[in-house]
């Protein structure tokens, strides 16, 4: 017998996604959920999750005022929501193949391809 | 004169890089959303926003869904271990919620695209101005209420340019049409009206 399609609908509040646990494929603790990145669009989508300590500041909106008087430049750390496999008990458990060092390093490409198109 | 020119150009450009930048790419963070105001097109407050529902869909993708306000969503966001407790007590009594598509504007207060009497988020401030605030003299309860009354269900402004000249054909015909004493503030629904939800969990 063919296995039924899975049809229920998975409703998460995103009260308890912030603050959720992040551990990697491997059982390792990233940091807890602090905010949340999304899409401005008709139907906003949740992209990137926002955890670590520059990601209070981030929240609160000092992150950037504070860098930028200190003339340093500071970013939270993320991660994508395509790299989440699972998000279960408050934990959101991430894919095997993903690799944080591999994100940075294409963010702060990103970053720097964006301040280059400002200047 | 040259200093004004170069203000427009300016302008112009921030203009265009903000036309460059598509929705996809313009990032919304929570402050953005949570705790926000509610207010409806007719400039009434109706709401903070407690929390905020999401949907997973089948394909991975993480998508709001609805805003949430009520004192169980608040409690949720203390300890997720409080929602049960409370909901034991209020039962989901005054528990409110309001589909995301109806936010117009992601500003510094959520523009809604509906009237406050189209959403049952207000109907306890409504209450408490219809049956106590109303016996307090000089509280302007008649002249709100009037207003109140006076407005038409729906969206305050057609949203496309096809909907504005179906609205203002529309007013043309029943203006034209022979043997009524039409005013000329006459207004009518547009054949594409905003239904009112029942936005109650």
């Amino acid at each position: 017998m063919p296995p039924q399609p899975h049809t229920s609908r998975t409703i998460i509040r995103i009260e308890d996604l912030i603050g959720s646990k992040i551990i990697t494929a491997d059982g390792r603790k990233l940091g807890h959920v602090v905010d949340i990145h999304v899409t401005r669009e008709r139907e906003p989508e949740v992209i990137a999750l926002v955890y670590g300590r520059l990601a209070w500041l981030y929240r609160l909106g000092v992150l950037y005022p504070f860098s930028h008087l200190l003339h340093l430049t500071f970013h939270p750390y993320t991660v994508p929501w395509s790299a989440v496999a699972k998000f279960e008990h408050l934990t959101v458990t991430l894919k095997p193949d993903f690799e944080e060092k591999v994100w940075e390093e294409e963010k702060q490409a990103e970053r720097q391809r964006e301040e280059h198109f400002q200047a | 004169m040259q200093e004004q020119e170069q203000e427009q150009v300016q302008q112009e450009i921030q203009e265009e890089i903000a036309q460059e930048i598509s929705p996809r790419q313009q990032i919304l963070v929570m402050r953005n959303i949570m705790d926000n105001q509610l207010e409806t097109c007719d400039d009434i407050e109706i709401g903070r926003v407690a929390d905020i529902e999401a949907e997973l869909l089948p394909d991975g993708r993480l998508v709001l869904t609805k805003l949430l306000t009520g004192p169980e969503s608040l409690a949720g966001r203390v300890s997720s271990r409080l929602r049960p407790i409370v909901h034991f007590f209020l039962r989901h009594r005054f528990e409110h919620s309001i589909p995301i598509d109806e936010v117009d504007g992601f500003h510094p207060t959520l523009r809604l695209r509906g009237r406050a009497r189209d959403y049952t988020i207000g109907a306890s401030e409504r209450w408490i101005a219809n049956h106590i605030l109303r016996w307090i003299p000089g509280s302007g309860w008649k002249e709100w209420h009037e207003r109140l009354e006076q407005q038409q269900p729906g969206p305050c402004k057609p949203e496309t340019e096809a909907e504005v000249q179906a609205e203002t054909g529309n007013e043309t015909q029943e203006i034209r049409a022979p043997g009524d004493a039409v005013g000329t503030n006459t207004s009518v629904a547009s054949t594409t009206a905003h239904q009112p939800h029942d936005h109650t969990h």
